[in-house]
């Protein structure tokens, strides 16, 4: 009776390893639960290509879209666990929307396997070319002197933008007013047009800062940015919390073997150190990220506890 | 002259045999997908998107762009052919464009939409290649306020698109509104109507709600009668050209259509979809005899195809000068344009400047390419129409039914068509038009969007709006619209009271 026990498992270990060497042998989709075009899709799209060179198998991108990213995000989590559907896993569906939405469809901790980080952008500072402000302090200064008087932008309730605007909030105390826009898009051609003052936003703006339409005091990570060395970080500047990085990473729907797992996070991470990725990330003010498939895990936990608060204490609810 | 180096330049780049080729190869895709009920530029140029790493990129971004305006070409064959429009901007085409096919000028309204589409694109082409730096300062002029006022211009025009009962026209803006509702509430966040179900949070898919209306609803009606009585064209096809006097009554409608949709395309969100209607409305204004429209009208075909195709090219404007997509096919090619490790931004124009020029020389080719290509195929696309009905609605609905499925990957929209599908039925039976409902539903969102955010930049005060000039502008024109909708109602009326007291 152990005999035979010990015999199916071994065998289960053999077809286990076994299925990690031939893997994969057939296509792999990537569920992005956003539309094309976009930054979770960009994401995905930018390590798609050079990974499905690695892994000998075309990677193919499905976008499943809606409701912030929690169809798609549902849609993967009960897909079979066979390391042949992953999710293009960010922000907003893996560690905010839980706390927002009342019918997620999805755990955001114990239905997936967390392969691997792939990189982080923070959020920066910025205001208006044609604005008074020369400093991250003269915009909080001038802030907490009229309470109620600074506009500012965001791409929609719950976005990275609005949320690190709360966090600067919380620090400062300062009274500002929320400006919701359909997008980044239109939050950003309304912050270069000056119809609000200022906002916190991630790298997409960095195309208007070298073009001088807008500037930039801070930005909202521990540390500075590669791409933008000369920008102080909150910390620095004596305000302390700010810190927002939108985050992308590969992810599996839970009980997918741990060899598949492994293998993807060892290609993806050897992936992110060659030349061509690095400086092509640095460019986009993205930090590439590192680590095992459980260091992803930690920091999915802590993200979506630190999350938790934030939007509690803003008392945002969906649905 | 800058300009002439620059497109010089721009030619160059563009007019190599390999870019000429992906122009042709991307107007090609573009046209066919675009006849296909349904299946729009997005899912197709997301699809053909991991084909283009390999390529240079101003030759993926020539096949990506000529791949958009093939669509919303193609997209005006199936609206005339078989009363379905693809794409919001061919709704107003459906309205006399497949009245014409009726009456057997399937040819003619094919025609003019080509060369409407084809004038009107080399010159929003000119438009941008001369004044793109300065027409996106004009679009950064919109505020929240002024976005609002265009808006309530547009709704008024809706009234104008009726030619049957005006009551009628409004309660179904009315309703169209009612739907936009459902969804996000960009403001507060909150989710309305959405009854708990995640796909309602974005609201109704767009392309699963006009299928059902238009495609699903119209084949119902049609198997109803008997065969013999069933018609998508009454009449045989009498001409593929124009004649003279189409081409006469064509010209000043292409032209101003032109106008319209050069300017209101460089605005992003809305520009372009309003600048077909305002064309149709204006056509119809200024028309000898008003009532023509919505009976096969050539102007109402001209007008806003010229115009729908003007907004297109200029809606580059945004996205090639602030790097702005001002739309989901914008979005893609800016997500196009980081795969090549360039960041879509204010700086293309000066840091790349051979794509930037060889972009705009490309719309020229491509738009050659369109009218070269899609001429032609006319006589091909009305024989398309004498397939039998037992093949034809099949088929129909089948690529109806991928299209709403494909618009998000989700068999919801499927289930949204057949619901729409039944509503359509209703509608038919009621001689209600869906076309004012559309418009309804994609204004009214914007409409209550900006008005809110107008107000919280303004911190409640609703002067606003007639204090800021472009805003108090559009207002007034709004108003002139509703007087003159109105008047002839009341002097009919009058009429009507002499003649009793006669």
């Amino acid at each position: 009776m152990i005999k035979s026990i010990t015999i199916v498992v071994a065998a289960m270990s053999c077809v286990g390893l076994a299925m990690a060497q031939s893997y994969p042998s057939r296509p792999i989709k990537l569920i992005v639960p956003w539309p094309p075009g976009g930054g979770v899709d960009t994401s995905a799209r930018i390590i798609a290509q050079p990974l499905a060179e690695r892994l000998g198998q075309p990677i193919v991108i499905e976008n499943k879209a809606g409701a912030a990213g929690n169809i798609g995000t549902a849609v993967a989590a009960q897909e079979k666990p066979d390391g042949y559907t992953l999710l293009m896993g960010s922000l907003s569906p893996n560690a905010v929307n839980p706390h927002m939405y009342s019918n997620l469809g999805f755990d955001p901790v114990n239905d997936f396997e967390p392969i691997a980080l792939a990189y982080t952008v923070p959020c920066f500072l910025v205001v208006p070319a044609a604005s008074p402000f020369n400093s991250a302090k003269e915009v909080i200064d001038y802030a907490k002197a009229n309470p109620g008087k600074l506009n500012y932008g965001s791409s929609g309730i719950g976005s990275s933008q609005h949320l690190a605007t709360i966090m600067l909030q919380k620090s400062t105390g300062i009274d500002v007013v929320h400006v919701s826009y359909k997008g980044t898009g239109p939050a950003e051609t309304a912050l270069v047009a000056g119809q609000v003052d200022f906002m916190v936003d991630n790298p997409a703006s960095f195309p208007f800062i070298e073009a001088g339409r807008l500037k930039v005091f801070a930005v909202g990570s521990p540390e500075r940015n590669p791409a933008k060395p000369d920008v102080p970080t909150f910390d620095e500047l004596g305000v302390t919390g700010v810190h927002t990085s939108v985050f992308y990473g590969l992810m599996a729907p839970a009980k997918t073997p741990k060899e598949i797992v492994d293998r993807l996070n060892k290609e993806l991470n050897e992936l992110l150190q060659t030349e061509e990725m690095r400086t092509r990330l640095t460019k986009m003010g993205a930090v590439a990220g590192t680590g095992s498939a459980e260091d992803f895990r930690k920091y999915l936990i802590s993200e979506i506890e630190r999350y938790g608060v934030i939007v509690k204490s803003a008392g945002i609810k969906i649905e | 002259m800058d300009i002439i180096n620059n497109l010089v330049m721009g030619f160059g780049v563009a007019a190599t045999p390999m870019n000429v080729f992906y122009a042709f190869v991307g107007a090609l895709v573009g046209t066919l997908i675009g006849v296909l009920p349904g299946i729009g530029p997005v899912p197709t140029i997301a699809m053909l998107l991991p084909l283009t790493y390999g390529l240079p990129t101003v030759t993926a971004l020539i096949m990506l762009a000529g791949i958009y305006y093939g669509a919303s070409y193609g997209g005006s064959t199936t609206a005339i052919l078989v009363n379905l429009p693809g794409e919001m901007s061919s709704v107003i085409t459906v309205l006399d464009g497949h009245k014409m096919a009726r009456q057997g000028r399937a040819g003619a309204a094919l025609c003019v939409a080509a060369i409407g589409s084809f004038f009107a694109g080399c010159v929003a082409t000119m438009v941008i290649a001369a004044f793109a730096p300065v027409l996106s300062e004009v679009a950064l002029k919109f505020d929240a306020a002024e976005y609002f006022s265009l808006m309530v211009l547009g709704l008024i025009s809706a009234i104008v698109l009726a030619h049957g009962s005006v009551l009628k026209a409004l309660l179904m803006t009315l309703l169209g509104l009612l739907f936009g509702i459902v969804g996000t509430d960009v403001t507060t966040g909150v989710a309305r109507f959405s009854f708990n179900i995640p796909e309602l949070v974005d609201g109704i898919g767009f392309v699963a709600m006009t299928m059902g209306l238009f495609a699903f609803a119209e084949i119902t009606t049609n198997l109803e009668r008997t065969s013999g009585q069933r018609e998508l064209l009454a009449e045989p096809i009498k001409r593929i050209w124009l004649t003279w006097q189409e081409f006469k009554q064509s010209a000043l409608p292409i032209l101003r259509g032109t106008f319209l949709g050069s300017l209101l395309g460089i605005l992003p969100g809305g520009g372009a979809t309003l600048s077909s209607f305002a064309s149709y409305t204006v056509e119809k204004k200024i028309a000898d005899d008003p009532s023509r429209f919505g009976n096969g009208a050539i102007e109402g075909v001209a007008g806003p195809e010229a115009a729908n195709n003007a907004g297109a090219q200029t809606s580059f404007i945004p996205m090639l000068t602030l790097g702005i997509p001002s739309n989901a096919v914008m979005a893609l090619m800016a997500g196009a344009l980081i795969m090549h490790d360039i960041q879509p931004g204010p700086e293309i124009m000066t840091q790349t400047p051979e794509l930037f020029w060889g972009l705009i020389a490309s719309m020229w080719i491509g738009n050659a390419m369109l009218i070269v290509l899609n001429l032609p195929l006319i006589g091909l696309w009305i024989r398309l129409l004498n397939i039998p009905y037992r093949l034809l609605f099949p088929m129909i609905i089948l690529c109806c039914t991928i299209g709403a499925f494909s618009s998000n990957n989700n068999m919801f929209d499927v289930w949204v068509a057949i619901v729409f599908g039944f509503l359509g039925y209703i509608f038919a039976k009621l001689e209600c038009e869906p076309a004012p409902l559309l418009l309804g539903y994609i204004l009214g969102p914007m409409l209550e969007e900006n008005l809110r955010r107008a107000l919280i930049l303004s911190r409640g005060e609703y002067t606003v709006f007639v204090t800021r000039p472009i805003s108090l502008v559009m207002l007034l024109l709004a108003v002139g619209l509703l007087i003159l909708v109105i008047l002839p109602a009341v002097s009919k009326k009058r009429e009507v009271v002499f003649q009793e007291e006669e």
